[in-house]
């Protein structure tokens, strides 16, 4: 056993499918995308006594997408209420939208140029050196989308998402409410 | 006749044929001495030297020696710019999260490289995809990527990624207008809900962040990764549609919608999907 274990190493043979394959359910509305075009420059380099012993620069441009929601499994109450007119109607009330994700889409990368000069291995660039830049420029790409009120446009169109939904179930006067917004409570029990 | 001369003439130096006196050369014998002098004194200028060299190359003077051999330097800019703000009306009912190996996953262990080697040079400048099968095409584009972008798949180096592919799949709702109320029978609230199809709404793969990836390093330029991604996007795609993540993303939104509009009063909610057959949940 341990020889054929030793030999099997020694093939050097690897058959793998997916390692991890998890499924989740999920229940997300997708309702705000930001899109940014992100231009990145990147050089690196070192020398010993004066002698360049790497010279490696990257100018390169992508896309990075902000998407923004509301996250139906984080909570979601629907009650029949009366409005101010003493019309029957329905109030849904939401988790407050947020950031479902920040993706860097690989499909709109574009390499302007690339200069590597290094001994073998050692002046290309590496992905992990490529995905460190790319860290940083999504959360700036994050706070940027959030400064610019994607999470208040995220909320809008989830209103308008649910309520052209319940406005065709017979309910074109739902109110659709976010909780944790001070001017409008939560509703803790459903009204007659 | 002075004694000093008498003595002269009595004891005459040689080369001093008159006799005459003259003085002796002592300069040679006391450079020799202040030499050896120097040469005993050695170790005290290698002491001297080697502090000197200490405080030059590794004592931080004002921040940073003033000698190094070894210099580093990294230079990082980008430039972010809003391009386009979309709004969107999806609902993202499941999601299936795989693991993907370049290039391991894609070689399939049944078929050999020599084989497919054979095929192609039988079928010089024709299509492959008319005399390869789908895994024998999915091995020859990995082994050409992995060739193209110089990544090393035998030994000594093992060149390979792992990457997290995503993939969400629910309904687009741009176009909700298609709800009805059955006419028959308005007392008893019935909803008509015509849906659109499932389909897969995006598929997105994380960047290895280097405090978190596990696995060694890979010399790989955005343009390659591209490819790469393109590949396992695909990959996982494919692996997604075989393990019913639209069936899956169907039943879980009609559940949600289900359950939203009954607890509004309706009785019953009927779901009629605009290709396919309708659904009833009571």
């Amino acid at each position: 056993m341990l020889a054929s274990l030793f030999f099997s190493c020694s093939d050097s043979k690897i058959d793998l499918t997916s390692l991890h394959n998890k499924i989740e359910n999920i229940l997300q509305l997708e309702t705000a995308e930001y899109v940014y075009r992100d231009l990145m420059y990147k050089e690196l380099g070192s020398s010993f006594i004066g002698i360049t012993t790497r010279d490696t620069r990257l100018l390169a441009e992508l896309k990075i997408r902000v998407v923004a929601g509301v996250d139906a499994k984080e909570g979601i109450q629907l009650s029949r209420i009366k409005n101010e007119q003493n019309e029957e109607t329905v109030r849904v009330s939401l988790a407050p939208a947020k950031i479902l994700f920040v993706d860097a889409d690989e499909d709109s990368i574009h390499q302007f140029m690339l200069k590597e000069y290094g001994f073998a291995d050692q002046g290309r660039i590496s992905l992990l050196e490529f995905t460190d830049q790319l860290k940083e420029n999504k959360e700036a790409a994050q706070k940027d989308a959030v400064n610019r009120g994607i999470l208040q446009k995220a909320e809008n169109n989830a209103k308008i998402l649910l309520k052209n939904l319940l406005s065709a179930a017979g309910y074109p006067k739902a109110e659709i409410v976010f909780k944790t917004h001070p001017e409008q409570p939560e509703i803790l029990a459903n009204e007659p | 006749m002075s004694p000093k001369s008498q003595d002269q003439d009595k004891n005459p130096r040689p080369g001093d044929p008159d006799g005459t006196s003259s003085p002796k050369p002592k300069t040679r014998k006391t450079s020799f001495r202040k030499m050896a002098l120097l040469i005993k004194l050695w170790p005290v200028y290698a002491i001297i030297l080697a502090v000197l060299l200490v405080c030059l190359l590794f004592l931080p003077i004002f921040g940073k020696p003033l000698i190094s051999f070894q210099r580093n330097w990294e230079i990082s800019s980008s430039d972010l710019s809003l391009e386009e703000i979309k709004d969107l009306y999806r609902i993202n009912s499941s999601e299936y999260i795989y693991k993907v190996i370049f290039p391991y996953d894609f070689f399939d262990p049944g078929i050999s490289e020599l084989g497919i080697l054979k095929k192609v040079q039988a079928n010089l400048g024709k299509d492959p995809k008319k005399f390869l099968s789908p895994e024998e095409q999915e091995y020859l584009q990995t082994w050409n990527l992995a060739k193209k972008y110089r990544l090393n798949i035998k030994a000594p180096d093992y060149h390979f990624l792992v990457a997290t592919v995503i993939i969400r799949a629910g309904f687009s709702f741009e176009d909700i207008n298609k709800i009805t109320l059955n006419p028959e029978n308005p007392e008893n609230k019935p909803l008509s809900l015509e849906i659109p199809p499932a389909k897969i709404l995006d598929i997105r793969v994380e960047d290895p962040i280097r405090n978190e990836y596990p696995f060694p390093d890979v010399p790989l330029s955005p343009e390659g990764w591209k490819e790469i991604a393109a590949l396992m996007k695909a990959r996982a795609q494919r692996l997604s549609l075989q393990d019913g993540i639209l069936e899956e993303a169907e039943e879980n939104a009609r559940d949600f919608l289900s359950s939203l509009l009954k607890s509004s009063g309706f009785s019953s909610v009927e779901f009629k999907n605009i290709a396919s057959e309708d659904f009833t949940q009571k």
